[in-house]
């Protein structure tokens, strides 16, 4: 009895010892892939061409802010996130969709140099949980220095080469300018430059106003800087001596682009030219009579060579301010 | 009136005691249980779900040993008796690999107070056969625990402990092998629960877990018992 009770015990032991509460020990072992290379990024879309990029004005003219996008693709590995620090400080960055596009907001860039950089992080392909939670990735860094002028129009200045009106301003500070875009109002005159002068070789004086805007590397284009120059057609003045009319006028700055200078009385459509001169030198006429019944109005007239018949057939010259004979 | 039922059921009881009364038994019975846990099933199909990254469930509250030590008054063809199980199983979610790892793992056991009834077909066999009724509660604790680490950084390490209490019923049969003084059981029966209380956080009863989960213990049982005959 006493024996079999002891056995009794010692089996409800055993027993006992295996009274193990449930206990999961199995492990899944995941797949993961660790032969990838690292993803190539392309910058399909990025209006910040060149290393250093020179704003002026944007911030002025684009509601205080300016708003840049970026179209990245990744070779495998999907781009994840991508963040815009401006001199070392996050700033706000948005993304349109699954396009691949992201962009920042500059807000009120001061005055200066300041430092953008675009941290670009993917994926890093091994499938691994790190990798499926953002621990694990590439990062790309790209870096742009921004120079910020929000000042003034600069100057388009003015001077004479050679007879002819010359035109100068600024160069743009930026390795991402393209070429200059010259636009002379009238007579109209559109052309691409790459150095910031321009010879007018058909102003004659009349004064006019001019733009300059700018061409970047991506085409885009923006407004720089304009200038409007006062007429300088020169003046005609009369003296009397002795009986007779002397009138002369100054000589003309711009000679060079000057075909013919033209003093008539009256209109000129009557043809009463009292002088008829190609000489720039030549700025004196002398007139004796006066005709009865006729206008007393002596006006100088400037042909410039550039398209003089042209001028001519739409009496599109330029004239200096009429005076009365006595 | 429960009052008036316990007392006859005590007095009947002694009656049979005295007429009948033969043997007091103990022993241990342990076996296989099933248990069916739909509703935290369907949890962790909504866990795997949401992890970013493919996990494996290894383990989904797969039948499991039961462990029964009982105490019996037998007489001719009756008896009655108490005996108290613990069950156990559980689950796991489980996703390994050189950066981390991640586990989410629910450990769910009951203690089972029962009283039974069994009745004795032909207790002269040299195999008897008797069929059995228990009833009694699953006082059921159920442990969450989430574990998530990159590297050697744990980003995750959550444990909260459930409880609940549910009635069951066990209707089964047994076919028994006397030895000496011992009797080797061989039995099998079907578990079924039938209130249908939650889990509530084991600090706070007010504190209900999301849509109102249930354990269920529902299931097979299938066991073997050794004994023992004091008489």
């Amino acid at each position: 009895m006493n024996k079999q009770f002891k056995y009794f015990i010692f089996l409800l032991i055993i027993c006992i010892i295996y009274s193990c509460e449930y206990e999961p020990v199995e492990i899944y072992q995941r797949k993961v892939n660790l032969n990838v290379n690292a993803p190539t990024i392309q910058i399909l879309d990025m209006p910040l061409s060149g290393d250093t990029v020179y704003f002026y004005r944007d911030f002025y003219l684009n509601n205080q802010y300016y708003s840049p996008t970026f179209r990245f693709s990744s070779s495998d590995q999907k781009i994840r996130n991508i963040q815009f620090q401006i001199d070392s400080k996050n700033i706000t960055t948005f993304t349109t969709g699954d396009t691949g596009v992201y962009g920042c907001y500059l807000y009120s860039l001061s005055n200066g140099v300041h430092n953008l950089i675009s941290n670009i992080y993917t994926e890093s392909g091994t499938g691994s949980i790190a990798d499926k939670v953002g621990g694990e990735g590439y990062k790309f860094t790209r870096e742009w220095t921004i120079i910020v002028n929000n000042d003034s129009i600069p100057p388009i200045k003015t001077s004479i080469i050679n007879g002819f009106l010359k035109l100068s301003w600024p160069k743009y500070p930026t390795n991402n300018f393209s070429k200059f875009i010259f636009d002379k109002y009238y007579p109209w005159v559109y052309r691409y430059l790459s150095k910031p002068e321009f010879v007018d070789s058909a102003y004659v004086g009349e004064g006019g106003g001019y733009s300059i805007s700018v061409m970047y590397n991506n085409n885009q284009w923006d407004y720089y800087t304009n200038n409007t120059i006062p007429s300088e057609i020169p003046k005609i003045k009369l003296d009397t001596v002795l009986g007779k009319n002397i009138i002369t006028w100054n000589k003309c700055k711009y000679y060079s682009a000057v075909d013919t200078f033209e003093l008539f009385l009256g209109d000129i459509s009557e043809k009463n030219f009292i002088k008829i001169t190609q000489d720039p030198n030549d700025t004196t006429a002398i007139y004796s009579t006066i005709p009865i019944g006729q206008s007393h109005v002596v006006t100088l007239i400037i042909i410039p060579k550039l398209n003089k018949n042209v001028f001519r057939s739409n009496m599109g010259y330029f004239a200096s301010h009429p005076i009365d004979l006595p | 009136m429960k009052k008036s039922i316990i007392i006859l059921l005590t007095y009947f009881s002694l009656i049979a005691a005295n007429i009948y009364s033969q043997q007091f038994q103990f022993g241990i019975e342990s076996g296989i249980g099933t248990y069916q846990m739909s509703a935290l099933k369907s949890t962790n199909s909504d866990i795997q779900k949401g992890i970013p990254f493919d996990t494996k469930l290894v383990s989904n509250f797969p039948a499991y040993f039961y462990y029964r030590p009982t105490v019996e008054l037998v007489f001719k063809h009756f008896g009655i008796g108490l005996n108290y199980s613990f069950l156990s199983t559980g689950s796991r979610i489980s996703g390994k690999d050189y950066s981390g790892e991640y586990n989410f793992d629910m450990l769910i056991h009951s203690n089972t107070p029962s009283i039974f009834g069994e009745y004795y077909l032909n207790p002269d066999n040299k195999f008897p056969i008797s069929f059995y009724l228990n009833f009694g509660r699953y006082y059921t604790t159920l442990n969450i625990k989430e574990h998530f680490s990159l590297g050697d950084s744990t980003l995750t390490n959550n444990y909260e402990n459930y409880k609940a209490q549910n009635f069951y019923t066990e209707p089964g049969m047994k076919i028994y092998y006397p030895y000496k003084s011992f009797r080797i059981g061989f039995d099998i029966g079907y578990a079924l629960q039938f209130s249908g209380k939650g889990f509530y956080l084991n600090n706070n009863i007010n504190q209900k877990m999301a849509d109102s989960k249930i354990p269920n213990w529902s299931g097979f049982r299938i066991g073997i018992s050794l004994i023992y005959n004091l008489k």
